[in-house]
């Protein structure tokens, strides 16, 4: 059976990655900052929690050690605005976070390592669709960070055959998402409406931008970790899920929740926040290499996101 | 066969653990920044060299982890005056490497590791015997960096269980003791010098009275610690004797052995300031009774006999 180590598993994507892990009956540890999340309530008692920091190297490789993994999926990292605001910590975390998983890695012998990348360590001067192999000219710290840790990854396989694999995630939609950068209005229309409160969407109702499902970034790692290795031609594949448009969000989340309340008022600067990103990442590479396909279209991702805040009225009322 | 990884292996000390190791027919690593060249032939051909600076975790772990060793010899440290001068350099090698040490000895269930300390990390204001559990209040960073380290490696035998033991020495005397290696480290140069036919200048008293262990016998209580029964070992940090002498009775004992040695005395008064008031710690006499009754040490070599074994070292050396 395998065992799985999933850094920052107590975040957003580390949950529906255990829940999936769980589903295929697979062990689960998790390493996070955090003492506990609400989101865990009902599985917590079978996932191990293993506390600690990613920046700090004997707290990695003792959890390494200690879980026994034989993947390590390496989700912990700061976010923007984080990252945006103190730099610094933002390297620690990312970089030399990433640097401690690779290291421990290849001390214990750990047959995968997962990570999780961002459309984000692309820049402004990319072609409308992102090919896999674009120029990466990061535009923010995050970015900045995580090309490092893509090219530190690739090194480790290199030169140590350490099983590095990536992906790289567009804006994620789905519960548990809790930030306030420039896509939260994806998860924040659906939530509130399914929640019966009222929402403002701060874009325009063309303004469009690149969405992927929660569960279909947790299944992107979890099929390109199945993959076989001669199947892959690269070690960092952009996944994409759909280009939904702000109207396109609101229909969806109408046709969930047939009462919803949900206006436009757009905000010039953040609808130039959104216009920052790629609109939509070529992902012909994980299509073609390992059979990446999204299970959810928009209708279906926001239905099924729908259904999950309802079933957690002790989180979301 | 035992197996055994030595941490500074290519300096004095850690060559001297070598040899005895090596005479033992162990399989011994050492680390060191230090590349093979500064190791003596006998030693170079018969060991495994990794190169590695302890105060990079990393490198502590991989060459824990190639050498499978069932002994650590932890006796790599920044000495003074370097520690004195850079503090920060001073913390990362000598805390931050003991550190890395026992989590690679932790996390990689190794066995023993022993660890050099010194009567330094002692205070300026001792007793005449200094007993082994004396209050530890070093007026130098180098002293302070080896009372975290007593620390830490404590903490890592009551908390996880890791077999460390330590040993508190003087000041060392021996051959290839590197210039600027410590205040105290004239002591050496002047017969190692005199040896190579080179004038020698001492800056500070001829009455200044010191007490050192020669480097053979701070090897072999190291080894000695290590092999020890642990069952007999009632405490994990031991106070170890030498010898006294008096800077004109070094200066005999270097005349005797190599005759028509140049040394004259250039007085410093800042030089004899700094050993008088940083270096009570080896004025003052350790009490090495629990030492002598735990594990059965006891220093075999002299003051003299430790000067001919430097001289004989060296003249080999130049041959």
């Amino acid at each position: 059976m395998t065992k799985n180590l999933i850094t920052g598993g107590l975040g957003f994507i580390g949950f529906h990655l255990t829940n999936l892990l769980l589903e295929k009956g697979e062990e689960v540890a998790i390493f996070d900052v955090a003492a506990g999340s609400p989101l865990f309530r009902n599985i917590q008692d079978r996932v191990t929690l293993i506390r600690g920091d990613v920046s700090n190297w004997s707290q990695v490789l003792d959890a390494v050690r200690t879980s026994g993994a034989d993947c390590i999926y390496h989700a912990g990292a700061m976010l923007p605005p984080g990252t945006e605001q103190n730099p610094q910590a933002a390297f620690n975390i990312n970089v030399n976070g990433t640097y401690n998983i690779l290291e421990a890695a290849r001390m214990f012998d750990v047959k995968t390592v997962m990570f999780v990348s961002t459309l984000a360590t692309f820049g402004r001067d990319v072609p409308s669709i992102v090919p896999n192999d674009a120029a990466q000219h990061p535009l923010n710290m995050y970015g900045v960070t995580k090309v490092c840790c893509e090219r530190l990854g690739e090194f480790y396989q290199r030169r140590y055959g350490v099983n590095f694999r990536g992906v790289r995630l567009t804006a994620i939609l789905g519960m548990g998402r809790v930030d306030s950068a420039q896509s939260a209005f994806l998860y924040k229309s659906g939530q509130e409406a399914a929640i019966g409160r009222p929402y403002s969407i701060y874009v325009d109702p063309d303004t469009s931008i690149a969405v992927l499902y929660v569960k279909d970034a947790a299944w992107g790692l979890y099929d390109l970790k199945n993959a076989p290795e001669e199947k892959l031609s690269t070690r960092i594949y952009n996944l994409y899920g759909m280009t939904a448009t702000g109207q396109g969000i609101r229909d969806a989340v109408v046709k969930a929740v047939p009462d919803a309340v949900i206006d436009f008022q757009p905000d010039a600067q953040q609808i130039k926040l959104v216009q920052n990103l790629p609109e939509k990442l070529d992902d012909a590479l994980a299509r073609s290499d390992w059979g990446w396909a999204p299970r959810y279209s928009l209708d279906e991702a926001i239905a099924d996101f729908v259904g999950d805040i309802r079933s957690r009225p002790d989180i979301y009322a | 066969m035992g197996r055994s990884l030595i941490t500074g292996g290519a300096g004095m000390l850690g060559k001297e653990i070598a040899r005895l190791l090596l005479a033992d027919n162990e399989d011994v690593t050492l680390l060191d920044v230090a590349p093979a060249s500064r190791l003596p032939k006998d030693i170079r051909e018969r060991v495994t060299l990794i190169r590695g600076d302890i105060a990079n975790w990393a490198q502590v772990l991989e060459a824990v982890k190639t050498a499978r060793p069932d002994t650590i010899y932890h006796v790599a440290a920044m000495m003074p005056p370097a520690c004195e001068i850079d503090h920060a350099a001073g913390y990362a090698v000598n805390v931050g490497g003991t550190f890395n040490v026992l989590e690679a000895a932790r996390l990689f269930d190794m066995g023993t590791i022993v660890y050099s300390s010194t009567t330094a990390t002692f205070g300026s204001e001792l007793p005449e015997v200094v007993p082994n559990d004396y209050v530890q209040r070093p007026p130098t960073m180098y002293g302070t960096s080896k009372v975290c380290s007593e620390q830490l490696g404590l903490h890592y035998q009551r908390h996880y269980g890791l077999d460390f033991r330590a040993v508190r020495f003087l000041s060392i005397l021996g051959p290839g003791r590197v210039r600027g290696s410590g205040w105290s480290a004239y002591t050496s140069l002047m017969m190692e010098e005199t040896a190579r036919g080179r004038a020698f200048t001492i800056q500070v008293a001829d009455s200044l009275r010191l007490r050192f262990i020669y480097v053979k016998d701070a090897a072999l209580s190291l080894v000695q610690l290590a092999r020890a029964n642990a069952d007999a070992l009632t405490t994990r940090v031991y106070n170890l004797d030498g010898f006294s002498a008096s800077t004109q009775e070094l200066v005999n004992a270097t005349r005797k052995n190599v005759p028509g040695a140049q040394i004259t005395f250039e007085f410093d008064p800042d030089y004899q300031h700094v050993m008088e008031t940083q270096y009570v710690c080896i004025q003052k006499q350790p009490d090495d009774s629990a030492a002598r009754a735990d594990w059965d040490w006891h220093p075999h070599y002299t003051l003299d006999e430790a000067v001919r074994d430097l001289v004989e070292d060296i003249r080999g050396s130049l041959e």
